[in-house]
């Protein structure tokens, strides 16, 4: 009954320690004192021996079970003080969260850069490749060769910056159309789009010398102005919004015909009739038409055989009206409090 | 082209609102851009009728007046001198808001009451329309009953169109043809404009003589003899037509010219035939140095490629364009010849715009009129002169027609149609659209038509012309949205500069640059401002002949003046920490026979600091931090073995801070600080840095596409090295040396500290490098990387004089 009674003690006396120790230090301590190579109950255990063998193993297992119990209460305890140490650690290290985070500087593109690059997604999608021309031109491939010579009323719509008399900088990306079919023929089908910049002689609130255009040109052996309005419907749902709706009015340039001007349902209003829109409802965004068979023929296809349609926008009209931008004249100031909203 | 409502309702019956009119018009090509009320806010305002008056008692000359206003009768004290009993005049009840302004009240006039006003044309803003002055009220028409609206008392009830014409369509600088196209459109039937002369016995021919000398310039020269001529304003209905197209009355006769002008695109001018000397109209080229004045005042030296109107002596006018001020029918004349002529448009528009003259006149010259339409024109004007009471018309047209008409017919295929429009029309359905527009069809096989132009549709010369009209009349509304059929593009591929257009923009915008945008014309003075000198190549430009200002008078060589300007106007704005950058063309003159050289190139641009946060100082930007931009960008670009040559001699540049790009002995551009001098052209006061790399010149060595390597299987050791070396060897050559000497086991070579004190010799600074050994097939003995080190500094004291720290 001795040995019995010193387990009991040694367990009351271990729990009571345990739970009083409050640091990793007293819990060690509690351990070498009772479960350590000198410990208390390492001693009971030890004294097994001279048991008598009735009793051995009856006070060998009493003894095992509190060494057991012992040990768990151990690993809960130190559990138990290391959480609390973490918490304390955490609680010192705690920041105010209020403040700035450290900065990250990431400089901004261009909203026109970025209008740009939605158009060539939305084109390059659609099957067209991307090419681009010179910005200085001949006169040859930005008038004579798109049906508009020397002397034709429809120059005056283009005022430009002469470099000779022959050269020029480009007033359209039109131009390219003639390169880009001169370099193909008789080759089918021709589907590119010509994104750059562009100059003309004037310069206002509303007029720029220098602005930039997409040109798209689709020549095959089949292709309607149905599909002018296909392709280009499809560009206005994708680039405004899937409820848009397109209107084609007639129109006038040299180098296509059938001609037309370009409207998308307004951005605003959604065609009731607004401000933005001047209470029509729609925005004219481009000029388009079928390629006129005398351009067709000025690079040698055969206008018989090979039928286009080509279109032109401004990227300026288009990101002022996808932004709201009102005033021209901030796409080259470039002031960083405007460039720094894109 | 401004058309008043009225006038073309009275060539074509149409019964739309003008709105609507409008929306059907602009949809068939003829755009409306505005409808405007000639007298906005005359709604409201009503004829009154004087009933009674009588002077106030206490005025001498204020009238008291009793007016019928068709809803009763008011009182209403005047001051006008030309009241009177039974008297029409504009009434305004109180409230109205006259067009002018103020607001109508009732007062108390010296004791008498009086509700509203009798009105004046001036205040009701009608005397520029010919109604009314400042002097009275204004006096109506007696057969209107008071309460009519004053709007159609004046004859005001009208909304004038406004069309913005497409170069095509100079026939439709004539309200007939307008309202041609209205008929098209709703099938409403036509009034044509009368035309019979009462002519007396006297033959035109027997009064002048004409003489077409230049035929390809004049193809034909009709005129008509006015005799008698009695001059007096024209009758309201004509003024206000003039007036709501922008033509201001003149006279009874100018006036009609103008009026038939307006009407059938004809341009017709007036002489006074007692000036023109010899009896004799001679249609010839100017002589040089020839002089003319014209009417308007302007004394104009005439060169040989303008054709003039010459009397037996002299140029009495400018062909097509304006008139000379000597043969103006003025007061004294009494007789007139009437000019209705044909010249050719581009010789017409090449003297308009040398002598920077735009004319009514001269615009439907240079559009192309009818040419079968002289004869009818200047019997139109004729006719109105007679019925006007202007003067008597000489017998007979002289009609010097020397060039006629050649009438188009165009053979139109109903498939051709199909064809290109997507539509599915039958040949029936083409012929009905056309027959619309007056274009007489004959059927021509199963498929086509063989299509009759009249002679004032100049703009319709071949089948595709013919197939927009089918378009627009059909509506293109009506065209079936549809998606292209056959191939994609050949290759889809994106033309190499643009990939690395897009990889250096990403490089820029994640160092913390904002993309910018500015004008590729710059002045020489940009240049002056950087400093560039007279012999640089950069002087050698492509110069604009005909800038807008000098300032932007030549293509840029380089990005940097443009984006320097760009700085400074952000730092005058306040804004102090600044990086922009831009990816443009810079332009080289190459031989004259040939376009100028266009590169892509890159430039950024920088001042202020870089924000850390709170935590850390602000960095100011200084050449490591743009160098540090270029060497990512080259990175990013797979540009391997650049290196970086001190640049001491661009004036742009600090010449300790600048460092020329070089990438395999090609020179790819510049990195640095600017010059103080140049800081301080651009009024900064504070450091700023700038790049520009020309990607053209980079572009055989760009590798965008990776490979991988295989990672390395064992493990790695690395190794420090401090080691000491004279000031003047540049860290780059330093780093060569370790580098070679390393050989393949050397796999990475990091700075990690320079040291210049008091702890290593004077003229001497310490580097500190952080060098990891590495092989793919086996672990390095300590022995192997050993002896690299050692390899390694012994080529450092040899070639630099380095020892180890």
């Amino acid at each position: 009954m001795r040995v019995e009674q010193e387990i009991d003690k040694i367990k009351e006396d271990a729990l009571k320690e345990l739970s009083s120790a409050n640091t990793m230090d007293g819990l060690q301590a509690v351990r070498m004192k009772y479960l350590g190579k000198k410990g208390d109950l390492t001693r009971v255990l030890r004294g097994m021996g001279s048991l008598s063998p009735e009793e051995r193993p009856r006070l060998g297992q009493l003894a095992n079970e509190v060494r057991l119990l012992l040990e768990d209460e151990l690993d809960r305890r130190l559990a138990e003080l290391g959480r609390q140490e973490q918490l304390r650690q955490l609680a010192g290290e705690a920041l105010d969260v209020t403040l700035p985070g450290r900065p990250v500087q990431r400089g901004h593109r261009h909203p026109l850069s970025t209008v740009l690059r939605e158009i060539e997604r939305i084109f390059t999608g659609m099957g067209f490749e991307v090419v681009q021309g010179p910005e200085v031109e001949w006169d040859y491939y930005n008038f004579e060769a798109l049906n508009i010579p020397k002397g034709h009323p429809a120059r005056d719509m283009q005022d430009s910056f002469y470099i000779t008399r022959e050269m020029l900088l480009r007033t359209h990306t039109s131009p390219m159309q003639v390169r880009t079919m001169e370099q193909a023929v008789p080759r089918l089908p021709v589907r590119v789009i010509v994104p750059g910049k562009v100059y003309r002689r004037d310069d206002d609130a509303t007029h720029s010398p220098m602005f930039h255009q997409v040109e798209g040109l689709l020549v095959d052996s089949r292709c309607t102005m149905g599909d002018l309005k296909g392709v280009l419907l499809a560009f206005a749902r994708q680039m405004f919004g899937p409820d848009r709706e397109i209107r084609l009015r007639p129109s006038f340039f040299p180098f296509t015909e059938p001609s037309a001007e370009v409207d998308v349902s307004c951005l605003n209003c959604g065609g009731e009739g607004c401000r933005v829109c001047s209470g029509t409802g729609w925005l004219e965004i481009l000029g388009s038409g079928m390629v006129h068979p005398r351009v067709l023929a000025n690079v040698g296809y055969d206008p018989e055989t090979a039928v286009g349609f080509a279109f032109g926008m401004g990227v300026e009209r288009v990101a002022m009206l996808k932004y709201g931008i009102n005033d021209l004249r901030l796409f080259f100031d470039n002031d960083v409090r405007f460039l720094h909203q894109f | 082209m401004r058309v008043s409502y009225q006038w073309l309702k009275s060539l074509v019956h149409v019964d739309l609102p003008a709105e609507a009119l409008a929306e059907k018009l602009t949809m068939a090509g003829l755009a409306v851009e505005g409808i405007i009320e000639p007298v906005p806010g005359l709604a409201g305002i009503v004829v009154g009728r004087i009933i009674e008056m009588k002077r106030h008692p206490d005025s001498d000359h204020l009238q008291i007046c009793r007016v019928e206003t068709g809803s009763g009768v008011a009182q209403v004290v005047s001051g006008a001198p030309n009241l009177a009993v039974g008297a029409n005049a504009p009434y305004a009840r109180p409230g109205t808001t006259l067009p002018t302004g103020p607001e109508v009240g009732s007062r108390i006039i010296l004791g008498e009451p009086s509700d509203g006003v009798l009105c004046s044309g001036t205040e009701l803003g009608t005397e520029e329309w010919g109604f009314g002055d400042a002097l009275g009220v204004l006096v109506l028409d007696q057969a209107w009953q008071p309460g009519a609206g004053i709007i159609e008392a004046l004859g005001l009830d009208d909304q004038i169109l406004e069309f913005e014409l497409t170069p095509n369509r100079g026939d439709c600088l004539a309200v007939l043809n307008i309202a041609r196209e209205v008929r098209a459109l709703t099938g409403g039937e036509l009034t044509l404009p009368e035309v019979s002369v009462p002519e007396t016995e006297e033959r035109t021919e027997n009064l002048i003589s004409i003489q077409v000398e230049e035929p390809e310039l004049c193809r034909r020269y009709a005129c008509r003899i006015v005799r008698h001529v009695r001059l007096a304003p024209s009758p309201a209905w004509l003024c206000y037509r003039l007036q709501a197209a922008g033509i201001r009355p003149i006279n009874n006769v100018v006036d009609v010219t103008n009026y038939v002008m307006l009407e059938l695109g004809q341009p017709l001018h007036a002489f006074d035939y007692d000036r023109l000397q010899g009896r004799r109209i001679i249609v010839r080229r100017a002589k040089p140095g020839e002089e003319l004045v014209s009417l308007d005042g302007a004394r104009r030296t005439l060169d040989e490629e303008m054709l003039v109107i010459a009397d037996a002596r002299e140029p009495v006018a400018l062909a097509g364009v304006m008139g000379g001020l000597a043969s103006e029918v003025a007061e004294h004349t009494g007789t007139v010849l009437l000019e209705s002529a044909y010249f050719n448009p581009f010789n017409i528009r090449q003297t308009a715009k040398k002598l920077g003259m735009r004319t009514e006149s001269e615009q439907r010259y240079e559009k192309g009129i009818d040419l079968e339409g002289a004869v009818r024109a200047v019997n139109r004007a004729a006719h109105l002169i007679a019925a006007l009471g202007a003067g008597e018309i000489a017998a007979g047209v002289v009609d010097q027609y020397v060039r006629p008409a050649a009438l188009q017919a165009i053979r139109l295929r109903t498939t051709r149609v199909n064809q290109v429009l997507g539509t599915s029309l039958n040949r029936v359905e083409v012929q009905e659209i056309l027959n619309r527009l007056d274009l007489v069809c004959e059927i021509c096989g199963q498929d086509s038509l063989l299509v009759n132009v009249p002679s004032y549709r100049q703009d319709l010369l071949e089948e595709i012309d013919l197939i927009e009209e089918v378009a627009r009349l059909h509506g293109y509304d009506q065209i079936p949205s549809t998606v292209p059929v056959g191939a994609l593009a050949q290759s889809g591929q994106r033309p190499a500069l643009a990939r690395i257009r897009e990889v250096a923009g990403e490089a820029m915008r994640e160092a913390g640059l904002d993309e910018a945008i500015t004008y590729s014309f710059i002045g020489e003075s940009d240049l002056e401002r950087l400093c560039i000198p007279g012999d640089s190549p950069l002087r050698q430009v492509v110069p604009i002949q005909n800038p807008l200002r000098e300032e932007q008078g030549i293509l840029r060589p380089l990005l940097l003046a443009s984006l320097m300007g760009a700085l400074n106007n952000n730092y005058k704005r306040k804004q102090t920490d600044v990086g922009l950058f831009e990816l443009g063309m810079v332009f080289r003159p190459s031989s004259p026979e040939a376009l100028p050289e266009e590169r892509l190139h890159l430039g950024f641009v920088a001042c202020g600091e870089i924000d850390r946060g709170w935590q850390e100082p602000s960095q100011v930007k200084d050449l490591f931090y743009a160098k540090g931009i270029a060497e990512q960008l080259l990175r990013l670009l797979g540009v391997a073995d650049a290196s970086w040559e001190p640049l001491r001699d661009n004036p742009a540049l600090h010449p300790g801070r600048a460092a020329r790009i070089m990438v395999q002995g090609v020179d790819a551009g510049l990195v640095g600080e600017l010059h103080p001098d140049v800081l301080q052209k651009y009024e900064l006061p504070i450091r700023a840095v700038a790049c520009e790399i020309d990607l053209t010149a980079l572009l055989p060595f760009v590798q965008l596409d990776t490979l991988t390597r295989p990672l390395p299987r064992y493990p790695g050791s690395s190794r420090d090295l401090a080691v000491i070396v004279p000031l003047g060897v540049p860290a780059g050559q330093v780093r060569e040396i370790i580098m070679a000497a390393g050989g393949e086991l050397l796999r990475e070579c990091r700075l990690f500290d320079i040291y210049q004190g008091s702890q290593v010799p004077a003229g001497s600074r310490s580097l500190a490098y952080s060098l990891l050994f590495q092989s793919l097939e086996h672990t390095l003995t300590d022995e192997e990387v050993n002896a690299a080190h050692s390899r390694i500094l012994k080529d450092l004291e040899n070639q630099v004089g380095a020892r180890l720290r």
